[in-house]
């Protein structure tokens, strides 16, 4: 396994370029929720641009290396930490703690899995609007993340 | 559920020589001893890093006595993954009430399964850890045990009157949220924090069935319950 950010590992570029995507698309002035959509739909874009690539991602997390692991668990606290954001602005009856970044990420994480594995990418489906359900239910609440599911994002 | 003799003690060897106990039962304590030493190598060292000679020395058995009963090391992992499963699930049917309300056993299953972890966290690692790090095999089995916990939290649908909006995969999703919170504890040697996480673990957990008030509610009892 290279050294991160060499560029000679497959995918560590793959996961190096996912992180990149999401990231720049994430951030911006606008609100916590518009930014979680612009990132999904970088990870989605960047996902079906290369379906092969999206099965690598997948494929190769579970490779077993030291290095693959740390680096698939680098990414989906990466995407703990973008969700913790919404952290100062919720206003639900309890407090939330990284905790609930964490559950989000893995949960998002877990779908995009399953979702690779089961040929989705390929399909063409969208599964944006779940990835985005899992990742604002616990911040937005229940009602506000089911209309996520009703928006048919751009392409 | 859990076992409180010491690792030593519960892969305490046979007697040497001729003796008088029946074979099926030396095969049985042979094979427990292996899957406990597996399970405790693999905690310790990653899958990549456990060897076949080291299980056997571990379990006190010949090497031969390994390929009677296992033909790879894979093999071997795959049975103590699905042994561990197994007392999971005979636990949880155990301690759980399927007659009390949905959300009481949702969170007395995320108390169990807490307890188990942070008991057993040998058997933890491998289920959650290193299945995912063990090959296409062990990578469905994980996969299937995630699965296995959705249909339960399925029937909290029935809670929610716009369950028709709900996605297909919530279920499989959440227990996969659940077991990456746990497995990155694990990973971090921080499983002692475990315990206090359930509050919020239930939050999430009962949200898009229940809503925000009422998963709230249950987290709180959950808090003042462990406090107690």
């Amino acid at each position: 396994m290279s050294p991160r950010g060499t560029g000679s590992d497959p995918y560590e570029e793959a996961v190096e370029g996912l992180c990149d995507h999401v990231k720049a698309a994430f951030d911006g002035p606008r609100s916590w929720h518009d930014r979680v959509w612009a990132g999904g739909l970088a990870a989605m874009r960047y996902l079906r641009e290369d379906p092969a690539r999206a099965r690598l991602l997948v494929a190769e997390a579970s490779r077993g290396d030291l290095d693959s692991m740390r680096r698939r668990d680098e990414a989906v606290q990466l995407l703990a930490d973008l969700l913790d954001g919404a952290r100062d602005e919720h206003e639900g009856p309890r407090p939330l703690s990284r905790c609930t970044a964490e559950i989000a990420a893995g949960a998002v994480f877990s779908t995009v899995l399953a979702k690779v594995a089961s040929g989705s990418v390929e399909r063409g489906e969208d599964f944006l609007p779940e990835l985005v359900y899992m990742a604002t239910m616990p911040y937005l609440g229940a009602r506000a993340a089911e209309d996520e599911l009703a928006v048919q994002p751009l392409r | 559920m859990a076992d409180s003799r010491s690792i030593s003690e519960r892969l305490s060897k046979l007697p040497p020589g001729r003796h008088l106990i029946p074979r099926d039962f030396v095969f049985q304590n042979q094979r427990e001893r292996m899957l406990l030493a597996t399970a405790e190598l693999v905690a310790e060292r990653g899958y990549q890093k456990t060897t076949i000679e080291l299980i056997a020395k571990t379990a006190r058995v010949a090497l031969t006595t390994f390929y009677e009963q296992f033909a790879s090391k894979e093999e071997c992992f795959l049975a103590a993954f699905d042994e561990s499963v197994e007392a999971a699930g005979q636990a949880f049917a155990e301690l759980l009430d399927p007659e009390r309300p949905w959300v009481d056993q949702v969170s007395s299953g995320l108390e169990v399964f807490l307890e188990m972890v942070v008991v057993e966290p040998a058997r933890a690692k491998l289920c959650l850890v290193e299945s995912q790090a063990a090959g296409a095999a062990a990578l469905a089995r994980y996969q299937g045990m995630l699965e296995k916990v959705a249909p339960k939290l399925r029937e909290g649908r029935e809670l929610n009157p716009r369950t028709s909006r709900l996605p297909e995969g919530l279920e499989v999703a959440i227990a996969g949220g659940l077991a990456w919170l746990v497995h990155q504890r694990l990973v971090a040697g921080r499983s002692d924090e475990l315990k206090a996480l359930l509050p919020e673990m239930l939050q999430v957990t009962l949200t898009p069935y229940v809503g925000e008030a009422d998963a709230a509610r249950a987290a709180e009892t959950a808090q003042a319950r462990a406090a107690a």
